[in-house]
Formats: C-alpha cells, structure tokens, sequence
C-alpha cells in the first residue's frame, strides 16, 4: 500500500480549525482524520483531551494505535477534531510508558510485582489507619478518569475507608463552575447543549478562550460566522486571543476586575430595560439586591477600575441587550481569577435578568476545564456528594448510606470533604501522611511549586503515585501504579454539554499497566473494604457492572443516567443526561419549565455568602426557600490578593495553549504538538516591550514573591501592565536543576473562599532582561 | 449618657479585635485562607472603630475607659495546629462579645427613636455575625483533624 492509501484531513497544526462548512440551517459533517498508516478497525470512543468530548473512532492496526478519525454522527463534532484529538493519541505508543511498578528502596525507584506493590501499599493504609484515622489518608484525583472509575472510587473512599479528604486537579479549574450552577440553579449540571451555538443570535465569552480551548466549538461558532446570521461575539479578556479577534466588541480588562466589567453590562441591562421582568418576578429571587448593589457600576466607574473604555462597554451592553437570543460562556478567565464564584454568578445572572435559561439559543456554559471533570462532580469523586446530592441533607446522606448499605455515620458529612488546597496543606503540616495521587501532576500545576516540591519529599508522607508515565511528581513516589490510558480500557464520560460518550477498548495496555478501574478493585479487595452486612462494599467487577451501579446512584436525581445503557450508548451519537423514561434518548436543555432545582430537599447546596465562603444551613435556606426559582446573588468589587507594587510592578497571568494539555504528559510526547510549542515563553506588550528595551527572542527572567521564570520575550497584543506565560512547561523533558520553566513557580497559593479554586491568573511580579 | 460610655467600650472591642485578627493572619501564615480572611475581617472592624468615633462625636465625651478585652492577651500562646485551633477560638470569644455590643447598641437605639444609629447597628452587626460564623466554620472545619489525627 503506498503513501496515498489513507488520506489524512489536514495539517491541523497548521491549520488548527480547517476547512469552514457554513452554516445553513444545519451544521454538517467534517469528518476529520489523522493516522499513520490505515488501521484495520476503527473501535468507538471519544476525546479526552478537552471538555468537548467528540466522538471519534480509534484506528487499530496489529494491537496498535495508529490515528483517529472523528466519528461522523456524533452531536458534539459531526466528524470533527482538533489539532490535540488529532495527535494526541500517539502519547499512548511511547516508549517511556510505565509498564512495571516500582517500589522505592534505598532511595531508588527499583521493580516490582503487582502483588508487591498492592501488599505494600494496603499494609501503610492499613497500619495508618489504625494508629492515626481514616483522616491520615488524602486522595488526591484527576479530571482525566473515566465515570465507573471514580464512582468505584468515590465508594472506596466514602463508604470504605471514610475519609472526608478526597478531591483532584478538577479544583483546579471548573470547582468555580461547579459551585456557581449550584448557586444559581440549586444544582451542578449545564443547562445548555452545544446545539444552542448553531441558533443563538449573540455568544458572550467571558475569560473564555475557546478558540485555543475547545477547537471543535470554536468551529462550529466559526460556521455560524461564516453563514448568512451570524451571531454576534462579545469577548472579555485581558489579550487578544484568537477568539477575540473575531469579536464585535473585545472588553479588554485589568486582571482582577471581570466583577466590575461585570456589574458595569448588568447596570445597563437594567437602565435600559434590557431585562425580562415576568421572567425575574416569576421565576428568580435575589433581583433587588443585584439592582442595588450594581447601581453604582457606571461605564466610566467601570473605566477607572478595569481600563475598558466606557463606550465600548456601552456598545457591549447594547448588543447583549436586544439580542432576541444569548448564549454565554465562561472559563478559567473567570475561574482562575479574583472573585471567581461571585463572577461566575453574575455570567448566570446576565442569563436570569435577560429570561434566557432553558430556551432554543439561550443559556449558559460554565465549562469545564477537563474531559471528565463533569464526572467527578456527579459521582463525587472530587468533593462533591454521588449523584448532585447536598452533605447537608441528612436525606441525601441517608439515600446513599442505603445503596451502598453502610452505617449514614461511615460517610464523612460532619464538613464538606476537604478541599485539595487544605489537603495538601495538611500533608505540609504533618497530619496527613499519606497521598494517594492519580493521573495529575501537582508538581507542575499546583500554584507555587517549591512549596508543593517540599511537601512531596517530606519524610512522614508515603506517596503512591498512580500514573501512566514517570512525571515529575511520580519521582517522588514510594510506590508507582503503572496505569493505562484512555483507548486501553472500556468507559464512559460526560461533556460539558451533559452528552455522555462511550469508549471502548480499543487495545492492551502496554506491559504490566492496568486501568485504573482494575487498580481500585484490588484496592478495595485487599483493604477488605465491607458494607454493614460484612458483604463486600464494592459489588461490581467490571466496567458495565460498575456503570449500572451507578446508574442506581443517579436515578431520580438531576443527572439521570438510568435509561442509559452500554448497548444504547454503543453506536450512538452521544446521549445527554437526564436520560429516563420521559427522555428515554436524552434532553437537551435543563429548565426548559423555568422551574430550577432550588427546593430545600432538592438542590445540592444552601448557598454561601460568597466573600467569605460561609456554607448556608438548612433552617436559614428553609426560612427563605426558592422553592423552584432560580438565585440571583449580587458582588461588589474586591482588589485582588496581591497587587502590583514597586517591588513587582506588573500583572502575570498564566494559561495555556492550543497545543498542549496540562503539564505535556500526553502533548509533549507527540511529535507534531510538541514541535508546534516546545518550549515556555513570556508573552509582553509592545509597550512594555519598549519601556523595558526587550525585543522579540530576548531572554527575561520573571520573579515573584514565589520563585522566577526565565524565557525569552513574545511580543502581543496583551493588555500593557499585564504578562502571560503558559503553565503546561514542567521539567520531566529537561535538565531538573533548576526550577525556572514552570508559571506555577511564580503562583499565589490562595483560592476562591466559596469554590477553594486557586487564583492561578493573576500574581505581581517584576521582569529583567536576562543578558 | 451612659450610652456615649458603652460606645467608647465597643470601639475599643473592635479596635483591639482588629489587631487580634491581624496578629493571628501573620501567626498563621501558612493557612492561606485564615491569612487572607482575618486581614479582610480586621479591615471590616477598623471599619466599625472609624463609624463608631463619628457616633461617639454625637453622643458626648466618652468617659473613663473600661478594661479593655482579657481574652486578647491569651493569643499565640501555643504554636502549630493547635495553637491555631486556640486562636481561632478565642477569636471567637472576642468576635461574640463585640457582636453582643452591636445587639446592646442596636436595642438602646430603638429606645433612643435614633433611626440611623439602628441602621448603623445592623449594617456593621451584620459584618460581625460574618465574622463569627467563617469563625465557626473555620473551627468545624478543622478541629476533627487537628484534634483527632496525630502529627
């Protein structure tokens, strides 16, 4: 067979969004493919390298992968992929896969079996356990695993060991979402599907880079663009993204003021009477207080805060405001950032004032940062309680105590479970003494490393790290779990469209590797975990069995899985939750009656006061009960943590780019992504670039109170004062001396009092030219 | 006025309450939330000791100060997570004892007919039932694992 046997759809690195395919009247079919040579069969699955989730089909020739190719029926994608689902893949051919566990003895990390490993690391549970509580243990997790994982996972550690500290990297960028849906809507669960883009007469992305972030929607907006009524594009964002570019109105804001832009568009909403009254008198609460509390947010107030002109926030406010329909968007730009919960609240509240919930073109995407961070948060494995269920409700409590036949007092409720930043602090103190880390890297992306780097060599704390390649946080491991990846095992996840995938298995995984699934079984097998009745606490032993239990879990709760089923997800083109006999395929829009989960025995939080975090109890939710409205909850404007100052006089934001994913695990092990971005650099502004007499390729050295960074200059159009570095360069691919690649070096370690996210997107720092 | 004493008494409450926060954020500077939730407190209570001296100037001189807060003198007695739970309890001590204050000021300003002294009492009494409930939380929270789990 010659070179031309197989016809892969495009340079994607090149050409990130390819070929346009206009909108009309329906978005069509693109089927894109990458694989290297023609594969023998194509087994289902989807992307796991962003919160998209496209279906797509994995090309397998003799027990390999080779490429994938977008599954052509699939809702979210029609055929569609991006330049990390087209490459990403070949990460699970390299050859540095961890295939044997290892043990460390005598300082080194040496082989071992499986019975070894697993016999040590029950023994240190064991045996801390019993001298210390279940709450010597932390689980830390990731949004990288598929749905019976952690459900296995969220039984072992709730129902089995008893350990309120679990949680994983999802804190680290959609625990803002999470807690802004419930806020607002009385539980977890995205309203909108991805179908209300090919509609919507208006998108407002707000600290959503989706053009970088979410390739595949980027192009269906693209489409829309390109067709006879495109919508119009509102950004806010401190740099000229891609997607900005595109926008009719780019709001280019200060770091750490999206609350006053904010309340600058809802104060003019209501000025001009851009605002649905029935639909705010019937169906919210909390109006009065937003309308007082963002009377004083005038666009030139607005101005002096945020640095966006007051007109452009005029003509903003204008287009949003008669818009016949809104759709807007929020990422780490609001996560990540001062204030993240209050301004993840007031995204919804646009939504609310304007009656633009549950309605074709209209709603909300807080997005999530990760494949199956949507996941975690349903079968709380991250923090949250199975099954959108509130650690308040003794009812709640109760439900699952019953179906996992366990005492109500063996599930840890007496606190919401502790969050990744106290866990890591507890392990820094010495009461935690040992982590359980899963498919993440904290090394790289927690914020301030050489903190996180002492506490990961800390004495007192045994570490087993369970992962599928030897990270810079697996090098400090006791014991390491070689653990397959995605295509090497059969799962389901769930997108931040609520469209459920399933992903077969499409080959072995390599040497000893085993899923993750298969690790928690033998977990829970030799910890001798047992319900009351001394049966064993885990009753499922494979991936299905594992999902029908879960399915049990949701049923009758918001996220209904349980007319779902392996053999309706085999073959379909994706299935959104709730998925039940009165939506035996699916629903596409959540609240479509106007009527919200917000009923005291329903909803899965009773609300915080969100400066200081404070959790709301059921007597004070019950005196004012919403009883099916949806909650509006007004901010004021609060200066960040840290600011810049004459020792550190400018602004450091971090993010990511269109190639890369978390810390490269995956990315930086295929050729073409990591051709595309090797290596870390400083993003700076003409201006900045002028004062300071850098020019392009010239090598800075950027220091915060935290550590420094040395990389060389790229001049942009980023907001001058302000500096961007990508956080995905860890040090796994070069000399680990000297801790100087990493944004995470430079990060504040505070976080988001109702959420617990970290505040990665804004520190003060300086810059010198490095000669 | 006996009331013009009992303000006097209640900006002192707040002034050394405000210290008592900023003592225990640099204390506990490792714990990033109570840093940064107990220098966000402290500026709400020197808040108040300004509202409170404007008051003062329409009520009357104060007269001979009252002793000021025992509990104070008893922070940062013990280090590490304990002394941590000790200080997070004490400050709720100091923290119910001035939100009494705003209760005791709210009450005579009803008997007073004095319309914006009430309302001045709600607006900063609210501030400092928030601070006694992160305080609580904060307690709740914690005091499991550091009173249950060894080091």
């Amino acid at each position: 067979m010659g070179k031309q046997a197989y016809q892969n759809s495009r340079d994607s690195i090149k050409d990130v969004w390819g070929k346009r395919t206009p909108y009309h009247q329906h978005w069509t079919v693109r089927v894109d493919k990458q694989v290297t040579e023609e594969p023998d069969e194509w087994i289902q699955s989807a992307c796991v390298l962003c919160s998209n989730g496209c279906g797509l089909d994995i090309g397998v020739k003799d027990g390999r992968i080779v490429g994938v190719r977008g599954r052509a029926e699939d809702k979210v994608n029609l055929g569609r992929l991006g330049p990390k689902g087209l490459h990403g893949w070949v990460a699970n051919n390299s050859p540095d896969r961890l295939t044997k566990p290892l043990i460390r003895r005598n300082g080194h990390l040496e082989e071992a079996t499986w019975d070894e490993a697993m016999t040590l690391m029950t023994l240190k549970t064991k045996e801390l356990v019993e001298k210390y509580g279940a709450g010597a243990i932390g689980i830390y997790t990731s949004g990288q695993l598929f749905l019976e994982e952690y459900y296995t996972l969220a039984v072992i550690t709730k129902a089995g060991l008893g350990t309120p500290h679990t949680d994983g990297n999802t804190r680290l960028c959609t625990a803002t979402a999470d807690a802004a849906l419930k806020i607002s809507f009385g539980t977890d669960g995205q309203p909108s599907c991805y179908a209300d883009i090919d509609i919507t007469d208006c998108i407002l992305l707000v600290g959503h880079n989706v053009a970088s972030q979410q390739t595949v929607l980027w192009m269906r907006i693209l489409d829309r663009l390109a067709g006879p009524n495109p919508p119009k594009i509102i950004v806010i964002d401190p740099r000229n993204t891609f997607t900005a570019a595109k926008a009719d109105v780019h709001l280019r804001l200060k770091p750490g003021t999206n609350i006053a832009v904010l309340n600058g568009l809802i104060h003019l909403l209501i000025k001009n009477g851009n605002i649905d009254e029935d639909f705010i008198q019937n169906n919210t609460v909390g109006f009065k207080e937003l309308e007082k509390q963002t009377a004083k947010w005038t666009p030139e107030l607005v101005e002096k805060v945020s640095a966006v002109p007051a007109d452009l926030l005029i003509k903003a406010a204008k287009i949003i405001g008669t818009a016949k329909t809104l759709l807007s968007t929020a990422l780490q730009g609001v996560y990540q950032s001062m204030q993240a919960t209050a301004a993840a609240l007031q995204v919804n509240n646009i939504q609310l004032i304007r009656g633009m919930i549950g309605k074709p073109g209209c709603g909300v995407y807080q997005m999530n940062g990760q494949p199956t961070s949507q996941n975690t948060r349903e079968c709380g494995a991250n923090g949250d309680f199975a099954g959108f269920r509130n650690w308040q409700n003794k009812k709640h409590i109760k439900e699952l105590a019953k179906l996992w036949n366990v005492e109500p007092s063996k599930i840890p409720h007496w606190q919401p479970s502790t969050h990744a930043m106290q866990i890591w602090r507890y392990a820094e103190e010495g009461s935690i003494k040992m982590m359980w880390i899963q498919a993440t890297n904290p090394a790289v992306s927690l914020p301030g490393l050489e903190r996180i780097r002492k506490i990961l060599q800390k004495e007192n704390l045994f570490l087993v790290v369970q992962d599928a390649f030897l990270t810079e946080t697996a090098k400090y491991a006791d014991i390491i779990l070689p653990a397959a990846l995605w295509g090497e095992k059969t799962g389901c996840f769930t997108n931040a469209d609520r469209t459920v995938h399933i992903s077969h298995k499409a080959v072995e995984p390599p040497g000893e590797a085993r899923s993750d699934l298969d690790i928690f079984f033998d977990f829970a097998h030799r910890m001798d975990l047992k319900d009351k009745d001394g049966a064993p606490l885990v009753k499922w032993r494979t991936p299905e069995e594992t999902f029908e239990a879960w399915k049990q879990c949701s049923k009758g709760r918001p996220c209904d899985y349980s007319g779902m089923s392996y053999e309706k997800l085999s073959g379909s083109p994706g299935i959104q939750w709730p998925c039940k006999e009165e939506y035996p395929n699916g629903k596409e829009r959540l609240y479509t009656d106007g009527i919200f989960n917000t009923g005291y025995d329903i909803c899965e939080t009773f609300g915080y006061d969100i400066i200081t975090g404070v959790e709301r109890n059921k007597k004070q939710y019950k005196a004012n009960d919403p009883g099916g409205r949806a909650v509006i909850v007004a901010a004021d404007y609060e200066t960040p943590h840290e600011e810049p100052d004459d020792k550190y006089p400018l602004w450091l934001t971090t993010g990511r780019s269109v190639y890369h994913f978390h810390t490269r695990t995956k990315t930086g092990r295929s050729k073409a992504l990591n051709d595309a971005a090797p290596d870390v650099f400083v993003e700076i502004s003409h201006e900045d670039a002028h004062s300071y007499g850098i020019e392009e390729g010239d090598m800075i050295k950027v220091v915060s109170r935290r550590g420094s960074v040395k990389a060389p200059a790229r001049i942009a159009d980023v907001i001058p004062g302000t500096i961007f570095i990508p956080f995905h360069y860890g040090y796994w691919d070069k000399d680990q001396s000297e801790h100087e690649r990493a944004a995470n070096e430079l990060t504040l370690p505070v976080w988001d009092p109702v959420s617990k996210q970290p505040h990665f997107k804004y520190a003060a720092v300086n810059m010198t030219k490095v000669s | 006025m006996g009331i013009s004493n009992y303000i006097s008494y209640l900006q002192r409450s707040e002034e050394e309450l405000a210290k008592a926060f900023k003592d225990v954020s640099k204390e506990h500077m490792r714990e990033p939330d109570v840093y940064e939730m107990c220098r966000l407190f402290a500026s709400w209570s020197l808040d108040h000791v300004q509202n409170l001296a404007a008051m003062l100037s329409r009520y009357g001189k104060e007269k001979e100060n009252e002793p000021g807060q025992m509990v104070y003198s008893l922070l940062g007695r013990t280090t590490g997570s304990l002394g941590l739970l000790g200080d997070l309890r004490l400050l709720w001590v100091m923290t119910n004892e001035v939100k009494l204050g705003w209760i005791i000021l709210q009450q005579c300003s009803k008997a007073l007919q004095d319309e914006k002294l009430k309302l001045a009492c709600v607006q900063f009494g609210s501030q400092t039932i928030r601070q006694t409930e992160w305080l609580t939380m904060k307690i709740k929270h914690s005091a499991p694992q550091i009173l249950t789990v060894p080091l």
